[in-house]
């Protein structure tokens, strides 16, 4: 799936409430959030601001609130989901919760009307396999306790680069 | 680290958001904090959603799932529905802020008109009313 990842904290969305980090995968310069957004503002300009302004929203105003996420997109106890999108809407963003004031966020695509699991996709699939594998990452990485949280559950602490050697 | 990697940063955030209206995001915002108190309120009463569709009456328990989404925009009128079955008031204005200076005396050439002018000028400094006075040993 990937060799080596970094988690990186999203400073803008992070606040008082919660924080959220993105993941760099390989020597790639843009996070897969990054991608994800770069892909899609222009052609669904809206819909990315709405997600923006939601993960701003989380990090200073509500924290990652569960109801806010579309869980269950991984195997049981993951943290996969997805962030909430509605029937209509056409883009459809991973993440990995942390309880309610920590998240990763992962790659996306867009979401068809036309099929009825990410499994009939091939990049959406593709994004919630590599978030399912990146949780899998961060808990071999956990214990190992190179990595960890911090007294609250608020954020990781620890060495937020995984290697091959972590997930051998 | 690399040098390259170095650069690896969500500078392209600000830009979107210099792009976005105040009032999207307020939009966005308020939402998001009308989902939170209703969600709040279902886990003080102990309540599912499944509970809340029943108390209310509805015939699908997936709109109560959008409300608790943060992206539903809600009617004054189903806000006052909630409200009324969770006890929330959604309208309610913020309380204010009664501040509570606890502080001790230690030096004793000090007076407590000293310390009292001190307090209150700091105080007036921040605009917080003070009522009474602050004697020395009561600490």
């Amino acid at each position: 799936m990937f060799k080596k990842c970094q988690l990186k904290k999203v400073e803008r969305f992070s606040g008082s409430k919660g924080n959220v980090y993105a993941v760099f995968l390989e020597d790639e310069l843009d996070s897969e959030f990054t991608k994800f957004i770069k892909q899609f503002s222009n052609k669904y300009k809206k819909e990315v601001a709405d997600i923006l302004g939601r993960l701003h929203t989380m990090g200073h105003n509500t924290g990652m609130v569960e109801y806010f996420f579309k869980t269950k997109e991984g195997i049981p106890g993951d943290g996969v989901c997805a962030l909430y999108d509605k029937e209509e809407s056409n883009l459809r963003l991973y993440c990995v919760r942390y309880g309610s004031q920590l998240v990763v966020l992962g790659g996306g695509g867009f979401k068809s009307k036309n099929i009825r699991a990410h499994q009939e996709d091939p990049i959406l699939e593709k994004a919630n396999e590599v978030v399912k594998y990146l949780s899998q990452a961060i808990t071999k990485k956990m214990k190992l306790k190179e990595m960890g949280f911090d007294e609250d559950g608020f954020d990781f602490t620890g060495d937020l680069t995984i290697t091959e050697d972590d997930l051998l | 680290m690399n040098k390259e990697l170095e650069n690896r940063n969500f500078d392209f955030i600000d830009d979107f958001f210099d792009e976005i209206s105040p009032s999207e995001l307020k939009k966005t915002e308020q939402r998001m904090i009308n989902s939170k108190k209703i969600a709040d309120a279902l886990s003080k009463k102990g309540w599912k959603k499944k509970d809340l569709k029943d108390a209310m009456n509805l015939k699908s328990q997936s709109i109560v799932t959008k409300w608790l989404s943060g992206t539903h925009n809600f009617t004054q009128d189903s806000l006052v529905e909630i409200g009324l079955v969770l006890d929330i008031d959604f309208f309610a204005t913020e309380p204010p802020v009664n501040h509570v200076i606890n502080f001790c005396l230690s030096t004793e050439s000090d007076t407590s008109d000293d310390w009292n002018n001190l307090v209150q000028s700091n105080v007036n400094s921040v605009n917080i009313p003070l009522t009474g006075r602050y004697p020395m040993g009561e600490c």
